[in-house]
């Protein structure tokens, strides 16, 4: 295979990259606070600035383009949170509104654009997915500007940045300036999303701030730790899709960045430490067992013969068959059990366990009654806590 | 010639508007419980995840139309919307986030397979994104004997199907749009009610976006609906007001894009003049407006600045020393306030000047002037018998309350506190004139 490790490529290799890891850490900011569709908002809030600034300066210049986009995607921000001050709109009405609203005065200005003679002719089409194959050096340099500057400035303000992060009013009455931070947690996702732009488009620039942070929350509860995984996921994401798509025909870039980010996103749905499906899986599976082992253990305790015959099923268990196997097997096993004439009956650790157990439950039982009030909050605490509880024997 | 030129353009601007007007009216109604049930962005998510539905059902048909195309949509929106509420309910991700997520990558698995296997079809992205509605209203097909746009059956089928949700299960849908746990009480499946909605969100967006785009369909499912709920608080006028602004910002749009204007694109159009409705609404809407809003206040205001004056000239009276200015300041009323409230109590002869300049309440005043002085110090000798506070703390919240407390809620504090004479700090409260009919005082007037 053809490794095609091109300059252009390298280029666009290193910018994506860049971008990922950036847009990582910006964006697991965001989906902390609640804001991840505020980037998607902001992306098509530029596109009328982009307009604008063409309408005004006339010619294609870069960095005019540039700043009506970020000019635009402000007024967006701001725009957002006045509807929400002023009016009787909620959030999520406000950014939907700013988000087509603005869009829509895009496409009107850029319909009247497009009949200027010798005027742009397919910038709608990469405005919404990007030209990451056309990726030039000055690309490459402000997004290494932004990679850089967003983590000085993550770096400097870690501390700051964490506080309003989980406590906005916490950090105000602590003297904080909360809402200067916030504004410059938002200014910085303004130009992240400015920046991706050109690269991976409207739609593509929002998954790129929401993904990688989404995943990452599935392995860590730290800060640090979430936002360090989060610019890596970012950094594979781009890297892998920009190198594929460099070997694949008429696959855009943009999209296959999207399509390897959610693939780490649902890697770590699946395998996440944290509220990982596999895992949350697991730990059910071991509650129920240990139930199910402390039913049969108790059963045993109270019927008179002390004894389950292997064959039997008992009636009020509703288990299958391999169920009720397995579980007596994982006795044995343990030393609870033993096998006595074709049945089970509980050894003598088993039969101090099964005391156990049917004390516990007599306890929560009254626990329970005498308490009623307070029956979510028992109900909540697991199997281990109660353990700990230390109940008296009868 | 020039008869079958006018002919043609009308005939052009009445289909165009059809059009525009059919989906833009069978998503604004749609969109009402969308942002009641705030779930506004459901409908960005949807109009973009049903991306993949529509690449599938091009690359097996060949076309850009037709029943696959629309049960692919709707297919993909509906797996959007349950996949991201099962990401938020299943493994704790909020509720933006997997929405964010599940749209992106739905859309970017779209792009790609429409730029990957159906590039040999002659499929227009702008259409997909933007919307044709310029084109829409000339590419006819022959319904019914009639000569009408290609897009107008499905249209037509989607406003139907919309209407008859609507009212069908209206007492159903309107619970659910504010209380779905109730609605689960009584049985209603509010379960149900939303997977309907979420198929008909998908429906019309795919039934819409030919004309509109995928993006723009995110104006119309929301901007009239939230210009209706600052005009109204009913759902009923809200779905009305909400088709009406819906039909109107069509129309708007046409003449507005039309080459006499800025000849532009309509869809975009229509965009841009439901949120300039929006912002009429945010100023002028009759009760929430922010005009209105100001009227109101500036009128509370007033009336607490008048009454503040009044209050300090029965306090004087008493022998009180007072700084009338001074007072008012300190109650936040600002300076300009204070000036309009002397004129009005003086043209109203409420006060008048005295020989040496000084200014009196008339009789008029002075009733008035008892009133409040009558609330305040009854609210006084209310939070003094029940809650513990030390009795310089009684006269600041005082006289926040006196100027909302009415005859009715004074009669009620007197009957609990026995009718006192003197408050905690030992003046007298005025008693209540029955001869004379108390001034209107609204109970609760600003809220």
């Amino acid at each position: 295979m053809n490794l095609g490790f091109t300059y252009n490529t390298m280029l666009v290799l290193a910018g994506v990259a860049l971008l990922g890891g950036a847009a990582g850490v910006i964006g697991c900011f965001a989906v902390l606070r609640r804001r991840s569709l505020t980037g998607d908002a902001l992306a098509h809030a530029a596109l009328p600035g982009l307009c604008l600034s063409y309408f005004i300066v006339g010619e294609r210049n870069r960095h005019s383009l540039l700043l009506g986009a970020f000019l635009s995607g402000i007024a967006g921000v701001g725009a957002i949170s006045a509807l929400r001050r002023w009016t009787r709109l909620k959030e999520d009405a406000a950014i939907a509104i700013v988000l087509s609203v603005f869009f829509g005065l895009g496409i009107v200005l850029l319909s009247v654009i497009s009949r200027i003679p010798g005027g742009p002719r397919a910038g709608l089409e990469s405005f919404i997915l990007g030209k990451t194959a056309g990726m030039t050096r000055d690309d490459l340099g402000l997004i290494t500007i932004l990679a850089l500057g967003t983590l000085a400035i993550v770096v400097l303000f870690y501390k700051e940045f964490k506080l309003i992060t989980f406590d906005l009013e916490f950090a105000g009455a602590q003297g904080w300036p909360a809402r200067s931070l916030d504004f410059l947690l938002q200014m910085l996702l303004v130009v992240a999303v400015i920046v991706g732009l050109p690269a991976v488009g409207v739609v593509l620039i929002a998954a790129l701030l929401v993904i990688p942070g989404a995943a990452a929350r599935f392995w860590t509860q730290r800060l640090g730790t979430l936002l360090f995984l989060s610019a890596l996921f970012g950094v594979f994401a781009g890297v892998t899709g920009a190198w594929v798509s460099a070997n694949l025909e008429r696959v855009p870039t943009g999209p296959l960045v999207i399509v390897f980010a959610s693939l780490v996103f649902l890697i770590s749905l699946v395998f996440g430490s944290r509220r990982g499906l596999l895992g949350q899986w697991l730990q059910q599976r071991t509650y129920r067992r240990r139930f199910e082992q402390e039913r049969l253990l108790a059963m045993l305790l109270e019927r008179e013969t002390g004894m389950i015959w292997i064959n039997e099923i008992p009636r009020p268990f509703g288990w299958t068959k391999r169920r009720f196997r397995r579980t007596m097997d994982q006795g044995v096993k343990e030393r609870l059990l033993e096998y006595r004439d074709g049945g089970v009956i509980l050894s003598h650790e088993g039969t101090a366990r099964a005391a156990l157990v049917v004390a516990m439950r007599r306890s929560w039982r009254e626990l329970l009654q005498t308490h009623p009030q307070e029956a979510p909050a028992l109900l909540r605490l697991d199997l281990s806590s109660a353990d700990a509880m230390d109940f008296p024997l009868p | 010639m020039l008869l079958a030129q006018a002919i043609t353009e009308s005939y052009r601007a009445f289909w165009t508007i059809a059009v525009g007007a059919t989906c833009a009216v069978s998503c604004a109604l749609l969109g009402c419980y969308l942002l009641l049930r705030r779930m506004s962005l459901l409908g960005d998510a949807v109009s973009h995840g049903i991306l993949p539905g529509i690449a599938l059902s091009v690359l097996l048909t060949g076309r850009l139309s037709g029943p696959l195309l629309l049960l692919g949509a709707m297919l993909f929106g509906f797996l959007t919307a349950y996949l991201a509420q099962a990401l938020h309910s299943g493994a704790g991700v909020t509720e933006d986030a997997s929405l964010g997520v599940v749209f992106t990558s739905f859309f970017a698995i779209g792009v790609i397979l429409l730029t990957r296997f159906l590039y040999h079809v002659d499929l227009d992205p702008q259409c997909i994104f933007f919307g044709m509605l310029d084109v829409v209203a000339l590419r006819t097909t022959i319904w019914f004997g009639f000569e009408v746009p290609e897009v107008i059956p499905t249209q037509l089928l989607a406003l139907v199907l919309v209407l008859g949700f609507l009212l069908l299960f209206w007492k159903e849908v309107k619970l659910a749009a504010f209380d779905p746990a109730l609605a689960a009480a009584m049985g209603l499946r509010p379960g149900l009610i939303y997977f309907l909605l979420i198929a008909l969100v998908a429906g019309s967006t795919v039934s819409a976006f030919e004309a509109v785009g995928s993006i723009l369909v995110l104006a119309m499912l929301i901007v009239p609906p939230a210009t209706a709920v600052l005009l109204t608080d009913r759902l009923a006028p809200m779905l009305l007001w909400s088709a009406g602004l819906a039909l109107s910002s069509t129309i708007f749009a046409y003449v507005l894009a039309s080459p006499a204007w800025f000849a532009s694109n309509t869809a975009g159009m229509m965009a841009v003049v439901s949120g300039l409705q929006l912002v009429l609404a945010i100023f002028l809407a009759p009760r929430h407006g922010i005009i209105a809003r100001g009227i109101r206040h500036f009128r509370l205001a007033l009336r607490i600045a008048v009454e503040e004056i009044l209050a300090s000239l029965y306090r004087s009276e008493e022998g009180a020393p007072t700084a009338l200015h001074q007072e008012l300041r300190d109650h936040g009323i600002p300076a300009w306030i204070s000036r309009l409230a002397l004129l009005r109590v003086r043209s109203t002869n409420l006060v008048a000047r005295s020989a040496s300049g000084n200014l009196q309440l008339t009789a008029a005043g002075r009733q008035r002037a008892e009133e409040i002085i009558r609330a305040h110090r009854l609210w006084e000798a209310y939070l003094d018998k029940n809650f513990d506070l030390p009795a310089d703390h009684l006269h600041a919240p005082a006289s926040r309350m006196e100027h909302f407390i009415g005859p009715q809620m004074q009669g009620e504090l007197a009957r609990q506190l026995d009718s006192p004479e003197r408050d905690p700090h030992g003046r007298s409260i005025p008693p209540v004139e029955t001869t004379t009919p108390s001034q209107q005082k609204p109970e609760n007037e600003y809220q």
